[in-house]
């Protein structure tokens, strides 16, 4: 069970790529062996849909390479689906290798230089962390980007 | 009898080669991997840690002097961490920052005769023009003496 206090944070691991993000912001990691494959389909934009069906509703997946670019399809690879909470640009849950609770002192953060900043930027802070470099976003932040890149998903209603 | 302005020379490229200011120049690292960041602009898109610190890497043979270079795809020996001021806001004070600059060989400390050194406004390279100082010949090439504070903020 993640812990949804306000200065823990959550790490989400898939390959290379380490995203932290707000513990609060993710309403629950399920196992990917659950996305139901009938659904797995190629959506309007080109990507193969995953649905996770969970009481709360239905969280279209999706995964992510270290470049942060949406992979085509869904690999079995991965055995977990982090699902973010904040569902203001849809429903999304992430495929992703483990995921866990971590303390994140906020003068460890270093904020992405301003050099590196774009107009869409999905994260806007840096962690070194077990020597590796993750990023630091938010829900909002990350389903904002799955709308724009791969559709919208409002299929939050209860199941 | 002013000295001789002191220099140090930064090789990008074969044959492409800057100048930066003595008091800009911090630290040559060996080995240091760039580590790229994802959904940045080109011409920074790798970080490197140093004492503890994120540095951007800067890929100015990218950006300034030949799109179609891609400097990590070539040997290059070791990075140059470089400080310069940034000022955010007009009432500011300036803020240290780090940038790394990736290079070829390991830089070369020089010495200029003031007859050496032509003013800015005579070079003919316009992208980020604004952010030379001046510029002197050196083994029968042209180099770019560069203020960092300047060229980050044009870029």
């Amino acid at each position: 069970m993640l812990d949804h206090s306000s200065n823990k944070m959550c790490l989400i691991r898939c390959g290379d790529l380490r995203l932290v993000l707000p513990a609060s912001d993710i309403a629950s990691v399920e196992l990917a062996e659950d996305i139901q494959p009938v659904l797995q389909q190629k959506s309007a934009t080109g990507y193969v849909e995953g649905m996770l069906a969970l009481t709360q509703g239905q969280w279209r997946v999706a995964l992510l390479d270290t470049e942060l670019k949406f992979k085509q399809y869904l690999s079995q690879a991965h055995r977990y689906v982090a699902c973010l909470s904040n569902t203001e640009f849809g429903a999304y849950g992430l495929m992703c290798d483990d995921a866990k609770s971590i303390a994140l002192p906020d003068q460890h953060r270093e904020p992405l230089p301003t050099i590196m900043q774009t107009q869409q930027q999905v994260f806007n802070q840096l962690i070194k962390y077990e020597n590796r470099i993750a990023l630091i976003t938010d829900a909002r932040r990350l389903s904002q980007y799955c709308a724009i890149t791969i559709g919208p998903n409002r299929a939050i209603a209860a199941a | 009898m002013n000295p001789l302005p002191q220099a140090w020379l930064l090789t990008l490229a074969p044959n492409i080669r800057i100048a930066v200011a003595e008091t800009q120049m911090l630290e040559y690292l060996l080995d240091s991997p760039p580590i790229p960041i994802p959904l940045t602009p080109a011409h920074c898109s790798s970080i490197t840690f140093w004492r503890h610190k994120i540095v951007p890497l800067l890929n100015i043979n990218k950006r300034h002097l030949n799109p179609a270079l891609d400097d990590y795809q070539q040997p290059y020996a070791g990075i140059q961490i470089l400080h310069y001021q940034h000022q955010t806001e007009d009432n500011a004070p300036p803020e240290a920052k780090f940038i790394g600059i990736p290079v070829q060989t390991p830089p070369e400390r020089i010495k200029l005769a003031n007859d050496e050194i032509e003013a800015a406004d005579k070079l003919q390279q316009n992208t980020w023009r604004s952010a030379l100082i001046s510029s002197f010949k050196h083994e029968n090439c042209a180099v770019s003496v560069v203020d960092f504070s300047r060229l980050v903020a044009v870029i």
